[in-house]
Order: C-alpha cells, then sequence, then structure tokens
C-alpha cells in the first residue's frame, strides 16, 4: 500500500519507534526514525522524503517547532502529519497553526495512518507547482 | 453491567504484530526496560518536587507507551496526571493517580514478563 514511500519518523519514545517503524515497514514504506526535531531539519535539508511524521513533544527542538522550521526557514511544503497522544482540539489547532498538514493520534491504526499519508502525498502531487 | 477491563490488554500490540512473535517479544522488552525507570522519575518528580513541567513532560512520554501495552487504568491515570500537570494543578489527585499506576504496574509486571517469555526467540 506503502510500496516505495520514504518517510521520515520524528520520535523520542523507542517504544513509539519500534511500533510505527515496524508498521510503515509492513505497509511496505522506508521509514528513517530520528529522535529529535532538530535532526529531523537537517535531514530535511539533505534528503528527499515523502512526508514526516512527526512527534509533538521532543527534547531539544519539538514537532512545532520543527514544522515552523521546515515552512518558513527551509520553505519546504513537505506533508507533515503530527503524532498526537491526545485528542485535545487546541492541541489539534496548533498542529495547523505551525503548518503541519493532518493530526493522527497514538497509538497508531494501520488504516488511518495509510489513508492519511495517500491522501497528503496525493494532494502534494497534484498541487501546481 | 459493570465489568472491570483486564488487567493487561496486548490485543493492540498482537493487531500491530503481524503475528510475529519476535517483534511482541521485542516490544515487550522495550517496554519493560524503558517504562520503570520513567515511572520512578515521574514518582520522584511528584513526591520530591513541585515542577509541573517536568511532571509533564514525563508523564506525557509514559502515556504514549501506556497506550501500547495496556494496563488496566494506567492509561487513564497518567492521562490524567498529565491534564492536571498542564494547568499546574490538583497535586493530591496526582499523587493518588500515581499510587495506583504504580500498583497495577506491579501486579501487571509478572504478566508481562510471562507473556515476553512466551514470545522469547529460540536459538
Amino acid at each position: 500500500m506503502l510500496t516505495g514511500y520514504k518517510i521520515l519518523v520524528a520520535e523520542d519514545n523507542p517504544l513509539n519507534q519500534k511500533v510505527t517503524s515496524f508498521l510503515l515497514q509492513k505497509l511496505g514504506a522506508i521509514s528513517t526514525v530520528v529522535a529529535d526535531g532538530s535532526i529531523a531539519v537537517k535531514l530535511v535539508e539533505s534528503d528527499e522524503f515523502d512526508l514526516i511524521l512527526m512527534d509533538l513533544h521532543m527534547p531539544e527542538m519539538d514537532g512545532y517547532e520543527a514544522t515552523e522550521y521546515i515552512r518558513k526557514t527551509l520553505n519546504r511544503d513537505l506533508p507533515v502529519v503530527a503524532l498526537s497522544a491526545t485528542s485535545f482540539e487546541e492541541e489539534k489547532q496548533r498542529c495547523l497553526d505551525a503548518g503541519m498538514n493532518a493530526c493522527i493520534t497514538k497509538p497508531l491504526d494501520a488504516e488511518k495512518l495509510t489513508e492519511t499519508i495517500l491522501r497528503l502525498t496525493k494532494e502534494k502531487k497534484v498541487l501546481p507547482g | 453491567m459493570f465489568t472491570n477491563p483486564p488487567l493487561l490488554d496486548l490485543s493492540y500490540l498482537f493487531e500491530i504484530s503481524f503475528g510475529d512473535p519476535q517483534y511482541v517479544y521485542d516490544v515487550l522488552s522495550l517496554f519493560v526496560e524503558t517504562f520503570p525507570p520513567g515511572l520512578a522519575n515521574l514518582e520522584k518528580l511528584i513526591r520530591e518536587t513541585d515542577d509541573f513541567d517536568a511532571i509533564h513532560k514525563q508523564a506525557h512520554t509514559l502515556k504514549s507507551s501506556a497506550s501500547i501495552i495496556r494496563i488496566r487504568n494506567v492509561f487513564d491515570d497518567i492521562t490524567r496526571i498529565d491534564m492536571l500537570s498542564r494547568s499546574k494543578t490538583g497535586k493530591e489527585e496526582i499523587i493518588a493517580r500515581l499510587d495506583n499506576v504504580i500498583f497495577n504496574f506491579n501486579k501487571a509486571l509478572p504478566l508481562i514478563q510471562a507473556e515476553r517469555g512466551r514470545n522469547r526467540p529460540h536459538p
């Protein structure tokens, strides 16, 4: 379903790293896992990804800061999906305000994850350049 | 009719394992390695400090793990600790919730270890 998709996962919890990367692998995607937003933005500068799964709370640079950096400093429109442990509306809105494209709650659901990734990468492909 | 949830619910883990016992073993091992020190740190922060920001951050990290390995009421109690510490209030309730988490975690740990043993890879 996600064969060949290159997904960057920014997540500092080792258990969530394992769960997310295994799920992506089973779905056919290639994942790169980093434990902080500061590393994620460096990789976005140097490598091509189809989408980022971004945890919101990381030690040095959190998901909000990393996304704002990607949007405003790197000027990249790469799809960013927030991985949230809550479903609070104010958190969702804060994600969207930071420039994220969608928010999904942990623990991850394979179907929801796939649908979100396909939808956002398809939208990106049809937008005029 | 009210029914008590099971002490340990690994249904989500089994669902996402795609039938791979090595993966189940690895995830349970990671949980056993990371959750207890995180819980010990949370306990220290709650009992010895009023650093609500640090309590919130530690609770938030544990909440993610608790959503994967589901021990009775632990996810709900940690979520409540997370919420209260974000609003810097409810220290008494935070302590009560912490006691629940520790109690239920200690009860569930032998079951987690047993399941981990069942999925241990054979040489």
